[in-house]
């Protein structure tokens, strides 16, 4: 369409036309006139340009941050008042879980165990720090008796003392006025268990020729009438045996830490024991 | 009606000695609150309207307690007794007294106790775990007893003023 000199034409003006528009850029940008004219533009409106930025920057974090946080404080209320929920629920869910754990034990007790068995819940303790007895929520109504024996999984806590029509009050094993029937379980040697107040009890009346060691097995004899045969009571924990006397000292530690106890079970209808059809 | 509110009073110690009181025991070994309680009534109130008050509370507590029945009457009526005797010596509304009494008030009781479990439980001689407790007990009644007598004095202060009100609401 167009001659190869024309094309060669308007390229060189093109060309031109380029390095002149450079160059008077060029120019321009370094000249001493449009230099201070700069310079002067940049030293009045500066400030006040810094000054318009500076406060539209205020505005903004203002707005951001001041009239936005009454946002953000509603927000931030509404959040505690999840998070407090959350927690609750959460405490409430961890309490489940250790009911449901403890609770489980007792399912598997009250599955083996041959004795009909009332789950009872502790709602009160002693008064007293010098007698140990709780208080249960299950009274004669629900089949409770005096004299009922309560277990938990792990062995013996102690037996109904009184009993009204909704609550019972339970004698615990480390009273000091409690008395159990045992036997030492691997030798078979008879004691009965004392408490002594502090959590612990005391194995009176085994013989100073039976071997007994720290961590024997103590269980329920059945001879006293109250408590079963075979229930666990506790482990032997200190031994001392004098040179003279018919008894050793024996101390026994309790299964169970009745500091913590929550829920027990009562044996309804606690059988004695017939020790006639034992070989 | 002030017995009336002595024994609500009494009603919502005992239920605290027994729950929260107890369960504490784990951590410390609580003193009895009604002691405190026995001997504010004993220094501080009218006796004649109060005695049958103190009375009802001891026989709860042996209610509720595993202790031999009467222990706690029997206490409670013994530190009713030796206060009410000295009343005449300490007339002075005074905290300190307050406190000196209590915790006098406490090893009163701790003795009663003592002397029944040596007589009655054979064998049995004082460990020190149970000095341990007492011990406890005398520097927790110390710590508290203070806070205990503002209630109480707030408390029977308002109860007053309720019964010569005749249970007007404060206006």
């Amino acid at each position: 369409m167009f001659s190869r000199k024309t094309i060669a034409g308007a390229g060189a003006v093109i060309l031109i036309a380029l390095v002149v528009i450079v160059f008077s850029f060029r120019y321009i940008r370094t000249s001493s006139v449009s230099g201070f004219s700069e310079r002067t533009a940049l030293m009045v409106l500066g400030p006040v340009q810094s000054a318009i930025s500076s406060s539209v920057g205020y505005i903004a974090d203002l707005w951001l941050h001041y009239f936005y946080l009454v946002h953000a404080a509603k927000e931030n209320d509404a959040l505690k008042k999840q998070l407090a929920e959350a927690a609750s629920r959460n405490n409430e869910c961890a309490e489940i879980h250790l009911a449901n754990q403890r609770l489980r034990k007792y399912v598997a007790l009250k599955d083996k165990s041959p004795y009909t068995l009332l789950a009872a819940e502790v709602i009160a303790s002693d008064p007293s720090p010098w007698f140990q007895s709780i208080i249960i929520n299950k009274g004669t109504g629900d089949g409770v008796t005096q004299g009922c024996p309560a277990i938990t999984g792990e062995g013996i806590v102690g037996y109904v003392l009184e009993a009204s029509a909704g609550y019972a009050k339970i004698l615990l094993i480390v009273d000091r006025n409690s008395a159990v029937d045992t036997l030492i379980q691997k030798t078979r040697a008879r004691g009965i268990a004392k408490g002594i107040g502090n959590g612990l009890c005391r194995l009176d009346y085994a013989l100073r020729q039976i071997d007994v060691a720290v961590g024997d097995a103590v269980v329920t004899s059945g001879f006293d009438g109250i408590y079963p045969k075979g229930l666990r009571v506790g482990s032997v924990s200190k031994v001392v045996r004098r040179n003279s006397g018919l008894f050793q000292d024996i101390e026994l530690a309790p299964y169970i830490d009745f500091k913590k106890l929550e829920e027990v079970m009562i044996i309804v209808n606690p059988r004695t024991h017939d020790f006639e059809s034992e070989p | 009606m002030r017995f009336t509110g002595s024994i609500v009073f009494f009603l919502f110690l005992i239920s605290l000695q027994t729950t929260v009181f107890s369960c504490l025991s784990c951590i410390f070994s609580p003193y009895d609150i009604l002691i405190p309680a026995v001997v504010y009534i004993t220094l501080f109130r009218p006796y004649k309207s109060e005695l049958p008050a103190i009375f009802f509370a001891g026989l709860v507590m042996d209610f509720l307690s595993a202790a031999p029945m009467g222990l706690y009457l029997m206490t409670y009526i013994a530190i009713f007794l030796v206060f009410q005797k000295s009343k005449k010596y300490l007339q002075v509304r005074n905290m300190r007294l307050f406190i000196a009494v209590s915790v006098i008030g406490i090893l009163i009781e701790y003795l009663v106790f003592s002397l029944f479990i040596w007589a009655t439980a054979t064998g049995l001689s004082p460990s020190i775990h149970e000095f341990q407790t007492i011990g406890i007990q005398m520097a927790w009644a110390v710590a508290t007893v203070p806070l205990v007598y503002i209630i109480f004095n707030h408390g029977f202060k308002l109860f007053d003023a309720f019964i010569i009100r005749g249970f007007r609401p404060v206006v």
